[in-house]
């Protein structure tokens, strides 16, 4: 999803590295403060696209409770500990609801988040200045180092 | 198989002195401390690319015997599916522990290790921890608490130092009496076994190689050879081979007037026993398809013939109509023994839900009602779906678990919908008593459709499979009837049949072996799995062997095969002639979805086969003529010719093709050798040495027949040199 996609609401929230909580792994450098849609006193991280080689998911599928969308544990690659969630057959109802789009999750409990600063700007990188993630240079690969 | 006294078995100390990587949190030391609650309390590797591993190095040597594995409170990704231990006095030479894996679960898991060679305790200094596999497939190893068991006072560990540094000097030496002779360093060999006094070998082989090798007497080798035969040497190489199950569909003798056909109809959850003496089957009940059954059949296995002693035992004053009942046997007094039925459930008003206990007397042909209710006499209430077995000899009989049936009404199911399971109980037949050993508890979870077998000479239970609800149980208990405890096997029997499935499983006493039939799972969503195959438990050494699978789903093909080998089911029923050696099969529900009332009438026998001792005899001939005509050929064609078409074809087996090829092709040797006789004046050395050689190679394949305490050793020192 471009940002332009992005429903207003969430361009001006505040794009965050998170960091495994156990073995201090990076984990995701695109995350947004999330709750969620179907229980929302429950607060976590949400992002677009989880860090290359960080996390995996584990195999088995299950039904969550109180909506019909199917989802998988998500492991941190580095120590193995259940980190969040992967949603990875959305239910109807939560696609119709206003919602960013994203289908990976991380308990705040198993985190810890620290701002992204804004290279243009002085201040927070904030949702509506992040680019896509072809263009984020964070993702940058070098092509050749000379 | 020897095992030390556990009395004197402690927890070992160590200390690790190497690994092969650790994560930065997750350091080796971890593994010392049982902290369930703590994530990080944890040895993790920092790769999962080959090899991980860590080496514990003992306080002092030590016979370990088990390892135990502690665990996360959670299910964790890093959980050693597959792991290797390995052990040894030093780091560079260690053995093969166990092969085994953790399940992905927070409960500590304990392997007993491998701690003999040939009978002896070996002792241990260094344990190397090898996983291989973890539940989550890109995730690393990692190892929450080890802790090691054994014996390790010096009084016990220096007796098998000793026997262990005696038994390597010996094989040493006979590594290089086998060398010496095999390379013709002769006088060498007579001064090495001279000074040491080691044989290499039984007498017998020595002979043999004196023949063979040496004098190249063929005449003599084959005698001796059939000698050995018949001398019962052979019989160890054939009880090591896989057996082979061979089915055979036992129809009725007369299939005449189809109408009075005078044998058992279709049904499953019927019950069957086997008087081993008289070698009569009985079989009892069960469910057509749509009625429970009340009728008493009689196989007599020698005329093949079945004989109905009951059409309706209800009416005889036996057990009304009924399945999922179970039946024992006493062949010595000749009397039947069942109890436990299914009620429907619009059936289970309480007044139906008496446990009645029938006695059938063989000899007399009468039923005797024992007790109305064995719920009232301290015996299981009313139960399905149970195990029960007899100890003749003691005159005792077990039954455990089983569901009990409560009335549809009762609140302790209403309230809870938890099914209740029967714990184990024992009656003795001369008082009749009954005894509850056991409830429904950690120690010897309660279930259905699991195994339970007893073993007249070891006095124990072998309890396994089963399910709780929608559990599948995979342990494998041994109950000891006169002391009560309760061995556990192993709580995976991960090497052994699939869990849960609906298994048949007999015991062979004699053979100390346990078989089991995997049935069709109950389960429709796991029908996709559908299998059959056998599995024999060698109880002595503790080992699981599948002998036979099929995995064919298709109908077309069980169509096609339903005279040649049962089509999977279950509801079935198995019993052994242990003194004969052959299973029955009878009936079934083949668990169709477009026939959910169709049950089977089938009838089979099933014979597992191992190649004869004579067998075994003809192939060692063929390879001596073999060895014999290849010699011949290179000295004098016309005659080997001759010998090929003679004495050589006589031991050919044409039904192996492959032999058969072997032989064929043999004929071809007569005219590779174009060298002229002038050429092969300077090679007589060269053939001298050859024919050394092919004997030798012949001699090593003929010793593999043997016993092997009676033969060289099998490895060969050039293979202990390290090309690095």
């Amino acid at each position: 999803m471009s940002k332009d996609e992005l429903h207003p609401a969430f361009r001006k929230k505040i794009v965050y590295n998170l960091d495994c909580n156990a073995c201090g792994m990076t984990l995701c450098r695109r995350g947004m403060r999330a709750f969620l849609l179907s229980d929302t006193k429950i607060k976590l991280f949400s992002t677009d696209i989880p860090e290359f080689g960080a996390v995996e998911v584990v195999p088995q599928m299950f039904l969550v409770e109180k909506c019909a969308c199917k989802q998988q544990d998500v492991a941190c690659l580095g120590c193995g500990n259940v980190v969040g969630y992967h949603v990875a057959l959305p239910c109807r109802k939560c696609l119709v609801s206003c919602n960013n789009g994203h289908l990976w999750m991380f308990e705040s409990q198993s985190v810890s988040s620290i701002e992204r600063f804004d290279s243009d700007d002085e201040g927070f990188l904030v949702w509506g200045n992040l680019k896509s993630v072809e263009d984020d240079s964070v993702f940058y690969i070098e092509e050749c180092i000379r | 198989m020897a095992s030390c006294s556990s009395s004197k078995s402690f927890k070992l100390e160590y200390a690790i002195v190497k690994w092969s990587s650790y994560s930065q949190s997750y350091p080796p030391e971890n593994i010392y401390s049982d902290k369930a609650g703590d994530q990080s309390s944890r040895w993790s590797s920092d790769s999962n690319n080959p090899p991980q591993y860590l080496i514990l190095k003992l306080e002092k040597p030590a016979i370990v015997e088990s390892i135990t594995f502690g665990k996360y409170e959670k299910t964790h990704v890093c959980n050693l599916k597959k792991f290797k231990i390995y052990g040894g006095l030093s780091e560079d030479h260690m053995i093969e522990l166990l092969e085994s894996g953790l399940k992905n679960d927070h409960i500590p898991e304990t392997f007993q290790l491998r701690n003999e060679i040939d009978n002896h305790h070996f002792p241990c200094r260094y344990i190397k921890i090898v996983p291989t596999q973890a539940w989550g497939p890109s995730f690393n190893f990692s190892i929450w608490y080890v802790e090691l068991k054994g014996v390790n006072d010096w009084e016990s560990v220096k007796t098998c130092m000793n026997w262990y540094h005696t038994y390597r000097e010996r094989e040493a030496i006979r590594l290089c009496l086998k060398h010496f002779r095999q390379r013709q360093y002769l006088e060498a060999y007579d001064a090495l076994q001279k000074k040491t006094k080691i044989v290499l070998e039984h007498p017998v082989l020595t002979e043999l190689h004196n023949l063979l090798v040496t004098k190249g007497h063929y005449d003599d080798c084959e005698q001796l050879v059939s000698k050995a035969c018949q001398e019962g040497l052979f019989d160890q190489y054939v009880s090591q081979q896989d057996y082979v199950p061979v089915w055979n569909s036992i129809e009725p003798v007369s299939k005449s007037n189809v109408g009075n056909e005078c044998r058992p109809g279709m049904r499953g959850g019927h019950q069957m026993c086997i008087d081993i003496h008289t070698e009569i089957i009985y079989l009892f009940g069960g469910w057509d398809g749509n009625h429970d059954l009340a009728d008493l059949w009689a196989y007599h296995v020698p005329s093949k013939n079945w004989t109905c002693l009951s059409r309706n035992t209800e009416e005889e004053g036996g057990p009304s109509a009924r399945s999922c009942h179970k039946m024992c046997l006493d062949y010595e007094r000749k009397q039947i023994f069942t109890l436990g039925r299914y009620l429907d459930a619009s059936m289970r008003a309480s007044e139906n839900l008496k446990c009645d206990f029938y006695m059938y007397d063989i000899g007399s042909a009468r039923w005797t009602l024992i007790t109305e209710d064995t719920g009232s006499v301290d015996g299981p209430k009313l139960i399905f779906d149970h195990q029960m077995v007899i100890d003749i000899e003691k005159q005792n009989m077990f039954v455990f678990g089983g569901r009990i049936l409560s009335s549809s009404g009762s609140d302790s199911e209403r309230s809870s919908h938890e099914p209740v399971f029967s714990g184990l109980y024992y009656y003795h037949i001369p008082t009749s008593t009954w005894t509850q050993l056991m409830e429904d508890c950690k120690e010897l979870r309660s279930r259905i459709g699991h195994s339970m077998l007893f073993h007249p000479v070891r006095r124990v239970l072998y309890i396994f499979a089963g399910q709780r609800s929608r559990e599948f149980l995979n342990d494998f208990l041994i109950y000891n009837v006169d002391t009560g405890s309760i061995d556990v096997i192993s709580d995976t029997k991960r090497e052994g049949c699939q869990a849960g499935f609906t298994q048949r499983a007999t015991l062979d006493p004699e053979l100390n072996e346990i078989h089991v039939l995997s049935g069709l799972s109950r389960d429709k969503d796991k029908r996709d799995n559908v299998k059959n195959s056998f599995w024999v438990y060698d109880i002595n050494k503790n080992r699981w062997s599948c002998i036979y699978k099929n995995e064919n789903t298709g109908q077309n093909y069980w169509t096609k095969m339903q005279h040649v080998e049962p089509v999977p089911r279950f509801a079935h029923q198995l019993v052994y002639d242990h003194v004969r050696k052959v299973h029955y099969l009878f009936g079934g529900n083949p668990g169709k979805d477009s026939l959910p009332k169709m049950r089977l009438d089938d009838f089979w026998s099933l014979k597992l086969c191992r190649p004869s001792t004579n067998h075994l005899l003809r192939k060692c001939r063929y390879l001596i003529r073999k060895f014999r005509f290849k010699e011949m050929a290179m000295t004098d064609p016309r005659e080997a010719m001759v010998y090929l078409q003679t004495k050589l074809a006589q031991t050919v087996d044409h039904d192996d093709t492959d032999e058969e090829k072997e032989f064929q092709l043999l004929a071809t040797t007569l005219f590779k050798d174009t060298l002229g006789d002038d050429e092969r004046m300077g090679e007589v050395d060269t053939d001298y040495d050859e024919r050394f050689q092919s004997r030798t190679d012949l001699f090593d394949m003929l010793v593999n027949y043997f016993p092997d305490h009676m033969t060289q050793p099998k490895g060969n020192l050039v293979d202990l040199i390290p090309l690095d």
